[in-house]
């Protein structure tokens, strides 16, 4: 019995003792809402950032804080220096905790929030960045910029985008609703039968909607496999491949079998790729070239001059 | 109702059971994600039949819809449930084992291993009109069945231990195989979803395309079990037993092994991984009818369809327009059944 008290106090103690030590460390930086709602202590001008996510690694990026990226993940492979920062893992199968707190980060960004039990315990400040629309992506960008430093750069870059943002809805938003046409997004089809798509809550479905297009999927939220006859059902005007990358080609559709090829879309040829599919899945600066690029493919009549 | 059944003629049961499942395959061609009215569902099946035309007040999909996406469909579920049951019915047979199903041998885990390589490769492979995925489900499936055949063979027998035994360790290896491959690839963390979906079981049937090739491969895969049941009902009396009576044991075994093995590789090509149906079929159908193969394959046959029919509806309509794998439809529905026909059995029960 004794012994029990006496292992509880000196654990009581170490508690304690870390607790204070933590809030000693807050009050050196700054506490901000992550994207998770999980209020993160950043400490002042992180100089090791660890960037946990290739849409981040992006914004570090374009803010001019590649200096001060010490390691990403390994899809981080823009722009081409982010290809020489050392890696550290993926989400899938997984990050290498140690490899991380190697790198000694005061600051790591995720872009998911499964990862900060495994980090978190070890001290280190861990924000989770997750936008759910392109508002979002303008409020994570100024609070990046607010913990680096880095305030003006990150304002100009948001007014930079909302501005080209703007130069495509200023077309769209006057189209009515013929003039928008419906449009079937395919995210990949290794099942042809039920291929994934993009409805409501993802960034492709949001890009359709400001490029003055109609998405069929939009009343279903997430990333889905769409029942073929759904999509019979509504027939899209045009068909934009985001799986491209997988070898799926516009000419390629008519040969899955003859309810596709008896598509309005297929028999019109009105099936295009996406080819970078970077720019319209990944959150960060370059989902605006995405934007233009869908609305050069949907409205090739309003966006020849984009260029 | 037991001993009502047992006394109706074998043929009057087949008849009753296929009506049941034209019955599951014109309701499960009238359900679907989008609604046609079943008037408009019967009078486009009329057009098709016969010479004589109802004038067309239906929109141009309701006809895709109909004859190119729920019929092949319906007609590929059909397919796979008969496929497995029948598979479940020969195992069962053949290993004398009551937790012997279409996958027991290790047929699941080598179209698994298939399936997972085939989503790497390029979407534009093709073969015979069908992507790579059924084509590597089908031969990774022979091909474990292959392996555990030679590597069971002893001499010229092949005890039946060894073979549950070294299907359960080339089951687990290629387990491993496979989801080592899903952990070393950079792609398949994209393609995740279409793994979990195999493995989980759903139909996959684009067109007629699929049901012409797997259609014939099931049919005549029934009728050659169907024609060599007398020995499955041999093999109930033991191996020494089926000797006594004049069964090849041997070669019976290699016969069956095969011929379970190419329609669970069939039904698995465009199904996947669905559980259940060639386990609790032909027991369900067994605690009815009773132990005899020759009624027993050709009903496990067809209940085998007609409920996989029902199931692939249900997955189908459900949540429309999201379809839910199909697997965790046969498990729900086929416990519960399968526990009251057990309970209500009430005597021991034998293979």
């Amino acid at each position: 019995m004794r012994k029990w008290i006496c292992t509880l106090v000196v654990l009581f103690v170490i508690v304690s003792s870390s607790t204070l030590a933590a809030c000693g460390q807050e009050s050196s930086g700054v506490v901000l809402t992550d994207d998770q709602g999980r209020e993160v202590s950043v400490p002042n001008d992180p100089q090791r950032i660890v960037s946990l996510g290739s849409p981040i690694t992006e914004i570090l990026f374009a803010l001019n804080l590649g200096d001060r990226v010490v390691a990403t993940d390994d899809y981080s492979d823009y722009p081409d220096e982010a290809k020489s920062v050392a890696k550290v893992g993926a989400p899938w199968p997984g990050f290498s905790t140690e490899t991380i707190l190697n790198h000694e980060p005061d600051l790591i960004l995720s872009s998911e929030g499964a990862i900060v039990q495994q980090l978190e315990p070890h001290g280190v400040a861990v924000f989770v960045v997750q936008p759910s629309d392109i508002e979002g992506i303008y409020k994570d960008i100024r609070l990046i910029g607010q913990m680096t430093g880095k305030k003006k750069q990150a304002s100009d870059l948001v007014d930079s985008l909302t501005a080209r943002v703007s130069a495509v809805t200023d077309k769209t938003a006057s189209l009515t609703d013929e003039e928008r046409p419906t449009i079937f997004y395919e995210v990949d089809a290794t099942d042809a039968s039920s291929p994934y798509t993009a409805g409501s809550g993802t960034f492709q479905d949001e890009l359709i909607g400001l490029a003055g297009g109609k998405n069929i999927a939009s009343s279903q939220a997430g990333w889905y496999p769409i029942s073929m006859e759904e999509l019979v059902h509504a027939d899209p005007d045009m068909i934009i491949l985001e799986d491209y990358q997988y070898g799926v080609s516009p000419d390629s559709l008519g040969a899955r079998s003859l309810v596709w090829a008896d598509l309005s879309a297929v028999k019109n040829g009105h099936v295009y790729p996406v080819e970078d599919p970077d720019l319209t899945s990944r959150y960060g600066p370059r989902l605006v070239d995405g934007l233009e690029a869908l609305a050069r493919t949907i409205h090739p009549e309003l966006f020849t001059a984009l260029d | 109702m037991v001993a009502l059944t047992r006394r109706r003629r074998p043929i009057t049961i087949i008849v009753l059971l296929l009506l049941a499942l034209v019955a599951c395959a014109t309701m499960a061609t009238a359900l679907g994600a989008v609604s046609v009215s079943f008037s408009d569902v019967l009078k486009i099946f009329w057009n098709k039949a016969s010479p004589f035309n109802f004038s067309t007040t239906w929109p141009h999909g309701s006809e895709t819809i109909i004859l190119q996406l729920r019929l092949p469909r319906v007609i590929g579920a059909a397919l796979v449930g008969a496929g497995l049951a029948t598979a479940g019915v020969l195992f069962q047979g053949l290993l004398r084992n009551p937790m012997a199903d279409p996958y027991i041998i290790g047929t699941s885990a080598g179209a698994a291993l298939g399936a997972t390589i085939a989503m790497l490769l390029p979407l534009s492979m093709a073969f015979l009109g069908f992507g790579m995925v059924p084509v590597l489900a089908f031969a990774g499936a022979l091909a474990t069945v292959f392996l555990v055949y030679y590597l069971a063979r002893v001499g010229s027998k092949t005890p039946v231990v060894s073979m549950l035994l070294a299907g359960f360790v080339v089951s687990a290896m290629l387990t491993a195989l496979m989801f080592l491959v899903i952990t070393m690839s950079d792609k398949l963390y994209d393609k995740f979803h279409s793994v979990y979906s195999f493995l989980m079981g759903g139909i996959s049937v684009a067109g007629w395309g699929q049901v012409a090739v797997i259609g014939p491969i099931v049919v005549v895969g029934i009728l050659l079990a169907r024609l060599w049941a007398f020995r499955l009902n041999a093999f109930a009396l033991g191996e020494e037993g089926a000797a006594h009576v004049g069964v090849d044991v041997e070669q019976s075994k290699t016969v069956f092994l095969a011929l379970g093995s190419v329609l669970t590789a069939a039904a698995v090509s465009i199904g996947g991984l669905i559980g259940f149906v060639g386990l609790v079929v032909p027991h369900a159908l067994r605690l009815v009818l009773g132990p005899d193969h020759r009624l027993l394959v050709p009903c496990s046959a067809i209940a085998g369809g007609a409920f996989l029919v029902i199931a692939d509806m249900l997955a189908r309509t459900v949540h429309p327009p999201r379809e839910i794998p199909v697997g965790i439809l046969t498990a729900l529905i086929g416990a519960p059944v399968f526990i009251y026909l057990l309970r209500r059995h009430g005597k021991e029960y034998a293979l």
